[in-house]
């Protein structure tokens, strides 16, 4: 497709994309923009006529849109929903949305350019009537079919790799998990790399979950963690938390690295082999009926080390993944998106960007 | 392109020019010229860098032409120039007014591949220049280590690339 028609038809997508989120109908718009047919709008829509650049302005007037919105492809204009883990209720989500939608529709944008073929996302045929054991064997289930090993929380990107689902880690306020992140085109799992080793695992488990079944059991907007033990969450987020503890602790392996007395100490070495957090590894076990929800409590209410004694739990995750690098990388090298742009829509610096290709072991595409 | 040629560089050649040290020099026997918003970007709230350089605004502000392009010029350069709506806040102010400037002799500076792309789209090869370039005919002849995307040798290889495309 050569520019101008490329262009023309983001004119004509963007159009009909804020005239149906103002909801409006194209007769209504046609006559906001005193044409005298209906049909001329929708040539236009269709990308079978032309704007004139008095009636972009007079669009954008009219669907009240920065003129620039109609043509500038990283803008983004495109639904998306998410889902976010947070354990702070007074949680403004706004900034953090807008950032998500620019992201996500940088990934969306440069494969298009790049003419990469959408994949097939996989999916997992459960819904909120299913049981937890439901959740927990189809998470098992991954574990065989993707050989995943005895220990899945350090072959987790695999996983989502094969799932065609994308992963990326980003530097998130303390209060933020992660999040899940659905448009028509893509799903996205954003993780806040600054959480400790464990917690990052496990979130990347459960929004796997929420991506898998986005379409039968759509998510939470917002999923209250650790507000309060007791806080009932919806049913979605519980059967979420369920299979990722299955998945990040496979009940043969698991049960074969119990040691025989299950104190704070031996469960928190097991919890650092598998990746996960003492938490996680305490309610796997309620779950397999290997201890009590009063014996779970009295565990958890106990004080630990930070990072529950291993200090590589506390080290960040390097940014963003390799699999999106690579898009940027492709899209940098063929001149499509600007380092800047790149680095403006991510919210980090050219230098920082540059320093994230060298921690996924990328050659940078620029030395600027 | 002689001395007295008019080059419009962008926000990364100003910020690479004086972590070189060569700003000063350039400025003073060259035709720079920018825009506006190219020079918010250099000043440290708005450059996108780490460290951040302190970059003398006065200094750019009396010493270069500045551009104001409008926003009325930005889009309608961008609805006739396709593409050019998708590069960033400071080299889509400088391609706007290239674009304004097409038929006068000019010449612009960019380490970037997308807008180096477009340009070669537009048909301004001849008006790509690296800093390297500039740096030379500046009749400076102090060695100076330029990132890559600044030389002479990346500015030849991206715009070979980028005129093949052209010609497919």
């Amino acid at each position: 497709m050569d520019r101008q028609t490329e262009q023309q038809h983001l004119i004509a997508q963007r159009i009909t994309y804020f005239r149906k989120l103002r909801k409006m109908k194209q007769q209504e718009l046609s006559k906001m923009m005193s044409f005298n047919q209906r049909q001329t709008l929708s040539d236009i829509e269709r990308g079978e006529r032309q704007v004139q650049a008095h009636e972009l302005v007079r669009f954008a007037e009219v669907l009240d849109v920065p003129p620039m919105a109609l043509l500038d492809a990283y803008e983004p204009a495109l639904d998306v929903e998410f889902s976010w883990r947070t354990d702070n209720e007074e949680t403004a989500l706004a900034e953090f949305e807008q950032r998500g939608r620019g992201i996500l529709n940088l990934l969306i944008t440069l494969r298009r350019k790049l003419n990469i073929a959408p994949v097939a996302i996989s999916s997992l045929p459960l819904g909120e009537r299913n049981s937890y054991e439901d959740a927990q064997r189809a998470a098992e289930k991954f574990v065989d079919k993707f050989q995943l090993g005895d220990r899945p929380g350090l072959v987790l990107h695999k996983l989502y790799e094969q799932l065609n689902i994308d992963c990326i880690y980003l530097p998130l306020p303390n209060h933020i998990s992660g999040a899940a992140i659905a448009s028509d085109e893509a799903l996205l799992a954003v993780v806040n790399a600054n959480q400790v080793r464990g917690r990052r695992n496990f979130d990347k488990a459960h929004e796997l979950f929420h991506c898998l079944t986005w379409r039968t059991m759509p998510p939470s907007h917002i999923d209250h963690v650790q507000v309060n033990l007791n806080a009932k969450r919806s049913r979605t987020e519980q059967l979420a938390d369920a299979f990722a503890g299955a998945l990040l602790m496979p009940m043969g392996p698991l049960l074969g690295s119990l040691p025989d007395e299950l104190t704070e100490s031996t469960l928190m070495q097991v919890a650092n082999d598998f990746e996960v957090s003492f938490d996680a590894i305490v309610w796997r076990l309620v779950s397999l009926e290997r201890m009590s929800k009063l014996e779970a409590k009295q565990l958890l209410t106990g004080e630990r080390p930070s990072g529950d004694g291993n200090a590589m739990n506390l080290r960040p995750h390097k940014l963003l993944s390799e699999s999106y690098l690579n898009v940027l990388s492709s899209g940098i090298s063929a001149g499509l998106i600007s380092v800047r742009r790149v680095a403006e829509i991510l919210g980090m610096s050219i230098d920082s960007l540059a320093a994230t290709f060298r921690a996924h072991n990328l050659a940078v595409p620029y030395d600027m | 392109m002689n001395r007295d040629d008019v080059i419009l560089v962008d926000t990364n050649v100003i910020i690479e020019a004086h972590r070189v040290s060569i700003l000063k020099e350039i400025l003073g026997s060259l035709k720079l010229a920018t825009v506006c918003k190219c020079i918010e970007e250099t000043q440290t709230g708005a450059q996108n860098r780490d460290p951040r350089a302190n970059i003398d605004e006065a200094l750019l502000c009396t010493r270069m032409h500045i551009f104001y392009p409008t926003d009325e010029q930005i889009l309608l350069a961008s609805m006739e120039r396709p593409g050019l709506a998708d590069v960033d806040a400071g080299e889509l102010h400088l391609l706007t007014q290239a674009h304004l400037m097409d038929g006068d002799v000019w010449f612009v500076s960019s380490p970037d591949k997308h807008p180096m792309r477009l340009a070669i789209e537009y048909g301004w090869r001849d008006r790509l220049v690296s800093l390297e370039a500039v740096y030379r005919i500046a009749n400076a002849n102090r060695k100076v280590s330029f990132r890559e995307n600044f030389t002479e040798a990346w500015h030849q290889r991206v715009c070979a690339e980028f005129l093949m495309q052209t010609m497919r």
